[in-house]
Parts: C-alpha cells; sequence; structure tokens
C-alpha cells in the first residue's frame, strides 16, 4: 500500500519539471520571475466543522470557528506559488441525550503550493494548472469532560497533488439578481488530493505519563505516523480585480481528513466562508 | 452562466463526500451497544487486570445478561457502574448528569484520621494555614506537624519555603497524609524535592500501548531532584491510611526509595493507575487506570496498597489522643 502511494507521488511531482519548461518567452527566467505579479492576501473567514476523536470518544463535535490567515502569492499564466499561514479558533459541541459536552479547539496551519499550467488543456478563457501543495495542520483541544484525557493536540502534514481550473469571466456583466460592473474576474476551483499523510498524534493509551514520570517532555507519548488516513481538499474562489491591481476574493473552501488506526481515528471535515483582500506589490 | 451555477452545486457533494470517508454516526442510546463499547474500552485499555486476577470475559458473561432494550437509563447506569466496581478501583468512575459510580476503597481499612481530635488535642490554637497546607509545632517546638489534606495543584515555593524555614530547627517533621483522594501529581515532585539531596529514582512506571491485557511500554524511571533553596534533612514520618489515594499513594511509594521519610499508619488505599477519560455512545463518561507503577524492583503489587513501615491503628474508644501521631512523635523524640 505504502509503495502504490510512493508511486503516485513520484508520479505527481515529476510533472512538474517538465510543465516549468514550457515556458516559451524571450524573457530569461529570473525576468519572468521578477515579472510575475506578486499580492499579499489576508482574509478571514467562518468555518462549520465536526469532528471526532475516537481515542476519546464515538460521539461527533460540531461547532463554528473563525479563520484568519495571511500568504503570499505569486501568480501569471504560467506558474502560481503561495505560501501562507492560518489560525482559527471556536467551540466545538456534542450533545446528546441530555449530555452536552463542548470542546474548545485553535487550529494552525502553515501551507505551501506550487502550481503549473498545462498549456494543451489551457484556452484564452480557460486556465488549467497542476502541481502540489504542503499542507501542515495543527490542533489544539480542551474538552474539561475528559478529565486527564482532556487536552488533545495533533498534527496533520499531507503532501497533496493538485489540480485548478480558472475561467475568465470578465466577460460577465450579470449574477442572478445583480448587475456586475465591468471588471477583470476569475472563478477557479482547486482540488487536492493527499497523496502522503502523517498525523502526529498521541500514543494508544491517549494521556502520555509524563505528568507521573516528573518528566517536562510534554510531546513524549505522541507517535509519527507516516502515510497514514486520508485527506482532500478544494477551493472555488470567486476573484475580481481592480483598477488598482488589488483584488477581491470571495471562497468556499472544504477540507477533509481522517487517521488511520482502528481505536483511535480521528475525523474532521470543514466548510469555510472566506473573504480576502489582495494587495498587488507590484 | 450555467457553467458558474454548476460550480456552486460542489457544495452539497462535498458534504456527502465527508459523510462517505467517515465512519458512521455511532450515538447511541441503545443499551448493549453502550455496554459492548464500555466494557471494550476497559478490555484494551485498563492496566490492572493481571494483578487483581480479574476475568473480564467472565464479568461480561455476568452483566451482558444484565441488559435489556427496555431498560431504564438508571438500571444501564447501575449495572455499568456495577460492571467498573469490579475493577476494585477509585479511579474507576461511570458518570452521568444523575449519578456517579466509585469503588470506595477507604471502607476496606478501618477509619484512622479525625481532624478535631488533631486540633483539639495537638495544635494550638493559632496553628497556621500555608496555602494547602495546615501547620504547627508539637512536642514542645521540637517536631513540625504539617496536614496535606489534597493535593491540589497549589503547592508552591512560597508555601513549602515558608513551612520548612519555620521548622528548619525541628529534630523532625510529621507529613500527615492520612485521608487524602490525591490530585495534581506536580505536587508530590514540589514536596519531594525538599526531602532528597541528589537526584533519585522513587518508581518505575509504565503506559498501556496495546489492546492485550499485558501490553505496556517499557518500565521508565521516576526520578526526584534536589530543590535548588531551602531543604529538610531530618526524618519525616508521613502518616497514612486506606484514604491516602492515588497522588497520596504515589508519595507514599516514593517514601520506600527515600530513608529519611517513614510510613507510619494503615495500607494506602492504592490507586497507583494514571486515569484517563472518555465518553460513551449516549453520552456519559468514565474513567480507569491506564498506567501502571512499580516499585524499584519492579513489582507492581502495591496498587493494592502501599503498607507502612510502621502499623498503627487508632483507638476509637479513645478519643483524648491520636495514636498514628503519638507513634510518630515517639519515633521522632
Amino acid at each position: 500500500m505504502k509503495r502504490k502511494q510512493l508511486i503516485i507521488l513520484l508520479l505527481a511531482i515529476c510533472p512538474l519539471g517538465a510543465f516549468s519548461q514550457m515556458q516559451e518567452s524571450s524573457l530569461s527566467k529570473k525576468e519572468i520571475r521578477k515579472s510575475r505579479p506578486t499580492y499579499i492576501n489576508l482574509s478571514a473567514g467562518l468555518n462549520i466543522s465536526k469532528l471526532r476523536d475516537f481515542a476519546t470518544s464515538p460521539l461527533f463535535y460540531n461547532g463554528t470557528a473563525k479563520t484568519f490567515s495571511v500568504s503570499r502569492l505569486k501568480a501569471d499564466d504560467n506558474r502560481e506559488i503561495e505560501i501562507g499561514l492560518s489560525y482559527g479558533f471556536g467551540n466545538y459541541s456534542s450533545s446528546f441525550n441530555g449530555t452536552t459536552s463542548t470542546s474548545q479547539i485553535k487550529t494552525f496551519a502553515f501551507n505551501y503550493s506550487q502550481l503549473y499550467a498545462i498549456r494543451s488543456l489551457s484556452t484564452e478563457k480557460w486556465n488549467v494548472r497542476v502541481g502540489a501543495l504542503f499542507n501542515t495542520t495543527g490542533n489544539f483541544r480542551v474538552n474539561p469532560i475528559l478529565q486527564n484525557n482532556s487536552t488533545g493536540l495533533e498534527l496533520f502534514s499531507t503532501l497533496f497533488g493538485s489540480v485548478k481550473a480558472t475561467r475568465d469571466i470578465s466577460s460577465l456583466n450579470r449574477f442572478l439578481f445583480f448587475k456586475l460592473k465591468p471588471a477583470d474576474r476569475t472563478l477557479s476551483f482547486r482540488f487536492n488530493l493527499g497523496l502522503m499523510n502523517n498525523t502526529y498524534r498521541n500514543g494508544y493509551a491517549y494521556s502520555g505519563q509524563e505528568g507521573v514520570l516528573n518528566d517536562d517532555g510534554f510531546l513524549k507519548s505522541y507517535e509519527f505516523k507516516a502515510f497514514s488516513g486520508a485527506r482532500f481538499s478544494s477551493a472555488l474562489d470567486y476573484t475580481v480585480y481592480l483598477k488598482n491591481k488589488n483584488g477581491i476574493r470571495l471562497s468556499y473552501e472544504w477540507d477533509a481528513y481522517k487517521t488511520g488506526g482502528n481505536l483511535d481515528q480521528f475525523e474532521m471535515s470543514n466548510h469555510t466562508l472566506k473573504i480576502a483582500l489582495l494587495f498587488n506589490k507590484k | 452562466m450555467k457553467k458558474i451555477y454548476l460550480a456552486l452545486l460542489i457544495i452539497p457533494f462535498f458534504f456527502s463526500c465527508e459523510d462517505a470517508m467517515f465512519e458512521k454516526d455511532l450515538a447511541s442510546t441503545d443499551p448493549m451497544t453502550n455496554f459492548e463499547y464500555l466494557w471494550t474500552q476497559c478490555d484494551e485499555k485498563y492496566s490492572y487486570f493481571e494483578l487483581k486476577n480479574i476475568d473480564w470475559d467472565q464479568i461480561k458473561t455476568k452483566y451482558s445478561a444484565k441488559i435489556s432494550n427496555d431498560m431504564s437509563e438508571e438500571a444501564l447506569f447501575t449495572v455499568l457502574g456495577d460492571m467498573l466496581t469490579e475493577l476494585k478501583d477509585d479511579h474507576t468512575n461511570l458518570i452521568s448528569d444523575f449519578n456517579i459510580s466509585f469503588f470506595g476503597v477507604d471502607q476496606l481499612g478501618q477509619d484512622n484520621y479525625d481532624s478535631r481530635i488533631v486540633k483539639d488535642q495537638y495544635l494550638s490554637e493559632d496553628y497556621y494555614i500555608s496555602g494547602p497546607f495546615t501547620h504547627d509545632f508539637l512536642a514542645n517546638n521540637e517536631v513540625g506537624y504539617i496536614r496535606f489534606g489534597s493535593f491540589t495543584g497549589t503547592v508552591d515555593n512560597t508555601n513549602l519555603d515558608f513551612i520548612l524555614n519555620r521548622y528548619k530547627n525541628t529534630k523532625g517533621l510529621i507529613l500527615d497524609l492520612r485521608e487524602n483522594g490525591g490530585g495534581a501529581v506536580t505536587d508530590i515532585f514540589n514536596i519531594l524535592s525538599r526531602f532528597v539531596e541528589k537526584e533519585t529514582i522513587l518508581n518505575y512506571s509504565r503506559i498501556k500501548t496495546g489492546p492485550a491485557h499485558n501490553d505496556f511500554s517499557e518500565d521508565k524511571p521516576v526520578k526526584v531532584t534536589p530543590h535548588d533553596g531551602i531543604r529538610y534533612t531530618n526524618k519525616v514520618m508521613v502518616l497514612v491510611d486506606r484514604g491516602t489515594y492515588s497522588a497520596g499513594s504515589f508519595t507514599s511509594l516514593a517514601t520506600k526509595a527515600l530513608p529519611n521519610m517513614i510510613l507510619v499508619g494503615d495500607t494506602t488505599g492504592g490507586g497507583l493507575g494514571l486515569p484517563n477519560g472518555g465518553q460513551l455512545p449516549n453520552g456519559w463518561t468514565y474513567r480507569f487506570s491506564i498506567t501502571q507503577a512499580l516499585t524499584l524492583d519492579k513489582n507492581n503489587t502495591f496498587e493494592n496498597g502501599v503498607p507502612p513501615d510502621i502499623k498503627v491503628s487508632f483507638d476509637w474508644d479513645d478519643r483524648t489522643k491520636d495514636e498514628i501521631i503519638e507513634r510518630a512523635l515517639k519515633e521522632l523524640l
């Protein structure tokens, strides 16, 4: 199984080098890189999420969280590179059979992504890119009813294979009941498939014995597992570019992941609506 | 335009995707479902089946026969709580919004502590309270008496410095841990670091690492290092009884490795496993032990109680004195 996943991973990454050679330009690579538009992307969003940690409970916890993120985006028709951080927080509750329990969650994430255009699939209106996304997400959870297991921390690092299709909809002058002003607009959809899912979580018994060992090693009972579980994510973005070259982006993002294992599986999904301001740096 | 609307239809698609990706919703009030879940959690994670010689399969047979589809929540709670009580462990509880099950290890031995007798017969009217400690001089200021009734997690350098400085010229201390049901383990090491002069291995610990009853990690040493400040080097008599439990028992176990600390009283209640916590499909919560504490010779039998070095019992026919304090004073003077 691991071998198969490794082969898929290599097949997904190898084409990146080839696509990067497809540019036909009289400019040098350095000149192209320097001329590529760069944006600082500040966004805020609202998550609707659910999670379940079988290590402590078979019940789903549902809730909403606020999310804030910042990223640096360099993109043109040939290449897109984005690096960013995000932070979210919220309360997730399980209410069943007269018992309500709440888990407070803080989520940190790091993203790095590179996408390359596939010329053969791209047209004047369409741009299709493939590439990879590396994401590390960490959840810090506190659920008091679980007593010695009340604190949970988990890290998920995933290497995704990505496909992104962008449609130029600048000619669109009406959307639902709204009349649109002339502007550069794009609608894009990105899908990410987790090729290598790694987890760093509590060990078998969930609670570590550091306390009774008089040992400060906070994460000593944690275990790293490579190729464990599954993850998918996607993003639907609607972007309007202003006359000053800045942009506004409305997004719907979906992210779902689960770990492997039997007793201690962790499952979480996020549906996020975001608004972002893109500040052009060039 | 149609393509845009089509794109928006992917939102419900992803909700259905994750439903397929995740396991089914297991929330349930079905009595047998909850019974099986709790039994399995204990079977795969509880740490003292072998020491206590508990046939957990036989327990399943015995208690599953009491489960029926139409039983009330209260009746189900009674069956599940009774099943956990078979573990004979006060670190084991079932918790609902209407009841909490428990074993009650302090009932296994006689009561050996009366705070009123200590106050009336031994402490002065102006005894001190420093953080979680109640303390005073005894025996013409030759002995310091320190009552520590619960590991509250509030033991700190300020209250320990004050107490040890106050009793620095005494012949010895009495640390009274009777009916101390435990609490924060950090307090254990904050206290013990004042009574050692070098790094000392107190005991060993191991944790469950797999579903078999004897799947454990390697034995890891529990160490205490001397506090870099005020310490006490004379004898300390540690008073214990059946009500001395959990962190109280950990402290008692540690004294076996410390020659200047002597246990006086009755066998402790045990509770040397670190309890975890979890939730059942019906929302109730539970806890039970997932570690074992071992002596320096890697023996786990002190889970059933740490035996005193000097066994003394209370005489309830004579309420003018505390026999256990009296014996401790005799050792120190």
